[in-house]
């Protein structure tokens, strides 16, 4: 007997033309997601925009490219009112994409939120002028305000929501993401890592991306080139994927820096555990509170920016450092846990302690108990 | 004879609105006096020769011996800001080198050139703060001057997470100054105790004062629920109210149940206070930093459920030291206390975490992470 059926708006989750996610963090929350709400009997169904195409995201969870595409001000209202329109059939919905919501949301709805997009300085050029900005957080606040819940992945949203419109204290409910999958089983995209197996002697540092400004890249290799020249027992793996023009650049400097590696492939299981700190050094929301999840769950130390959402799980001297990522701070930081092994150590036994609490089956469980009480006749 | 003269390192002048009432005779005892005091301390200990402004009559009165507080005859002025204040302070404290501000928005209109404001959290965030700024023009206002005051500085040091997501979120471009020093707790007074005796109670502590945004009513309204079905339980509401009528009342309603006290205590004697229980309750629904009262909560070892809000997400992780509730009702607040009662195993695990967080949470490491801060601006 199914219980009901979900509709699931969302924005772009697999591009068409490759048939490939957008983003693995969006793969891993769109899959255990529909896998849950499969297992509680609710038939579910994904929308995007497409012009018509149709495909499976799991075994009897079909995604339609059906909805318009059309972007105003960062939202995407006629998107939403197709959705709208196209999902009568079913009885409750799911905004992946929270902006989804405006103007309007089904009567019983949840909505997520994954972060803050608009927390760097380019995201005035984006939206330049005062009386636009305006406009743009009126049609936020009416997505926050249309569904029942939403659900935030961190607490900086819930944070600056509420503190710039008070009202919305009851809105939300704080569901922290998961440790991913692939943290325990090899990602089945990937071979075996390129990095040399972890032990004593040199320190493996790793910066698990994404290769994009916000995610700090600047400051890493600013702060690699002072660390590279003072101490040769260092060696710097950055892995992930980025903008083709950033990788060409980056695989330019790292051929000409010895010690230095770039691996322009998803983060896995083995480089996680062959490294002995992890750089998360994030200048604004980035989608990688999971790999730091990962990272933890292996008891690796982690550095973390205090702009994201990764200052939820890690507590500065606890269970990693917590900087605001310059050049500068990211060298301290280094440094003092090179010269610090009995503190590295420390740091991360608390982070292995702390990523216990952030496995799968609690995500599922807070999300089973949200969904129960939302979705109800 | 012979006068040995210690060398200063320099004049540190630190501008608050009210370290002890304007009449310059009550004290306060909150969060923020106590922090005031530390880090008066820190800059003797470095070194510095230390002066307090506030709003008052004219008076002066010393904030700890050699160091004085000096009152300026202003009133409030209206977005929470102080320009005539800061404007006083600029004009009279003429023989300052460094600045402190010791909340945000008293940078407001000028800061000294080597100065560092200090945010104790995000307070705008309930919704009587519209009653406040009620209009778009009021808010828009409140917002230029804040903006104006964060940008003068050369560093803010902000106690939580919260402020810096907040301000990177509505003005990105701000983040170089922020600094993350999250509060303190003095681990040489507040420690779990050695063997907690075996009894039957489990104790459980609200330690705040007894307004709405700090979660009173709801605590009543628990507290009314889950007496009945947990004789074991007993409840501690240990803290002052607005006035001698509130505490009144509450007292009244307290001694209708036979496991429900309500008292407050001095500081100095809170630890002891902290020591006997076994759950503290911080259910805060707005306008908080990174709580004293949580971080003495938990290294005294206490099991922890509090509001999911400001710099208490800073201090807790749900589920391995502590509990986190949102939305923060009645009912979530039952529903977390309930197995927290019933269930000492949990109890355990969650202080033990608790207490051993607490210690990223030091004295020493909040005067070390600051001694920094200072060096740099104040050189």
């Amino acid at each position: 007997m199914s219980k009901g059926s979900v509709a699931i708006a969302t924005l772009k989750l697999i591009d068409p033309a490759t048939g490939k996610f957008i983003s693995d963090y969006r793969r891993q929350y769109a899959i255990e997601l529909s896998g849950l709400l499969r297992e509680l009997d609710y038939e579910v169904a994904w929308f995007q925009p497409g012009k018509g195409w149709q495909s499976l995201l799991i075994p009897d969870v079909p995604l339609y490219g059906v909805l318009q595409d059309e972007a105003q001000l960062f939202t995407w209202p006629v998107t939403s009112d197709d959705f709208y329109e196209k999902t009568h059939e079913f009885d409750w919905a799911i905004y992946f994409d929270f902006v989804l919501a405006y103007p309007q949301a089904r009567e019983s709805s949840i909505a997520i939120a994954h972060g803050m997009t608009w927390d760097e300085p380019l995201f005035e050029s984006k939206l330049p002028t005062e009386a636009e900005r305006e406009e743009w957080k009126r049609r936020l606040w009416m997505a926050l305000r249309a569904p029942q819940k939403v659900v935030a992945i961190e607490s900086g949203l819930i944070h600056w929501a509420t503190a710039t419109w008070p009202g919305l204290f009851h809105t939300f409910e704080y569901i922290p993401n998961f440790i991913p999958a692939w943290a325990k089983e090899e990602s089945p995209n990937t071979e075996k890592s390129n990095m040399p197996e972890s032990g004593p002697g040199p320190i493996r540092i790793l910066f698990p991306g994404p290769l994009t400004p916000e995610a700090g890249i600047s400051e890493t290799i600013r702060a690699m080139e002072t660390l590279l020249e003072r101490d040769d027992r260092i060696h710097f793996y950055w892995v992930n994927t980025g903008p083709e023009a950033t990788v060409k650049y980056l695989t330019e400097w790292f051929e000409k820096h010895p010690r230095s590696c770039l691996l322009a492939e998803p983060v896995t299981r083995k480089t996680l555990e062959q490294a002995d700190i992890v750089l998360f050094p994030g200048k604004s929301f980035q989608e990688t509170d999971m790999i730091c999840l990962a990272a933890m769950s292996f008891g690796k130390t982690v550095i973390v920016g205090q702009n994201s959402g990764l200052a939820d799980i890690v507590i500065h001297d606890h269970n990693g450092l917590i900087i605001n990522p310059t050049e500068k701070t990211l060298i301290e930081g280094i440094q003092h846990l090179i010269n610090s092994p009995e503190e590295r150590r420390d740091l991360g036994n608390h982070a292995r302690a702390v990523a216990r609490y952030f496995t799968l089956p609690a995500w599922r469980q807070r999300w089973q108990r949200l969904i129960e009480k939302t979705f109800r006749e | 004879m012979h006068m040995v003269i210690t060398m200063s390192k320099g004049r540190v002048g630190i501008l608050t609105s009210y370290h002890i009432h304007n009449d310059g005779k009550r004290m306060i005892y909150g969060g923020a006096e106590r922090y005031g005091i530390e880090f008066t301390k820190l800059l003797l200990e470095m070194g510095y020769s230390v002066e307090w402004w506030q709003i008052g009559s004219g008076w002066e009165q010393e904030i700890l011996p050699g160091v004085p507080l000096y009152s300026i005859p202003v009133g409030e002025a209206e977005y929470q800001t102080c320009p005539a204040l800061n404007h006083a302070f600029h004009e009279q404290a003429n023989r300052i080198d460094y600045a402190v501000y010791f909340s945000t928005l008293l940078a407001y209109p000028q800061a000294f050139k080597k100065s560092i404001s200090i945010s104790h959290g995000i307070y705008w965030d309930y919704p009587t703060w519209e009653r406040i700024v009620p209009t778009e023009r009021h808010r828009r206002e409140w917002r230029y001057r804040w903006w104006s005051a964060l940008n003068r500085p050369e560093a803010v040091v902000s106690c939580d997470t919260a402020t810096i997501r907040y301000i990177n979120a509505t003005w990105p471009g701000l983040s170089e100054k922020l600094i993350y020093i999250p509060n303190f707790v003095d681990l040489k007074s507040f420690y779990p105790l050695k063997e907690k005796p075996p009894r039957e109670t489990v104790r459980i502590l609200y330690p705040r004062r007894l307004t709405s945004v700090r979660g009173i009513y709801e605590t009543i309204a628990a507290i009314e629920k889950l007496t009945a079905r947990f004789p074991q339980a007993e409840f501690h509401i240990v803290g002052r109210g607005h006035n001698d009528h509130h505490e009144g009342d509450l007292l009244r309603w307290a001694s209708q149940y036979e496991q429900v006290y309500y008292y407050w205590r001095p500081p100095h004697q809170m630890p002891e206070v902290y020591r006997q229980m076994d759950i503290a309750i911080i259910p805060t629904k707005a306008s908080e930093g990174t709580s004293l009262s949580c971080l003495e909560a938990m290294a005294s070892g206490c099991a922890v459920a509090a509001g999911c809000t400001g710099g208490l997400t800073d201090l807790i992780i749900p589920e391995y030291n502590g509990l986190l509730l949102r939305p923060l009702n009645t009912r979530t607040l039952t529903e977390a206390l309930a197995p927290l009662i019933e269930d000492p195993e949990l109890r355990q695990r969650l202080g033990t975490n608790a207490r051993a967080t607490s210690e990223a949470f030091s004295l020493e490491k909040w005067k070390n992470r600051w001694r920094k801060v200072i060096e740099t601006v104040f050189h």
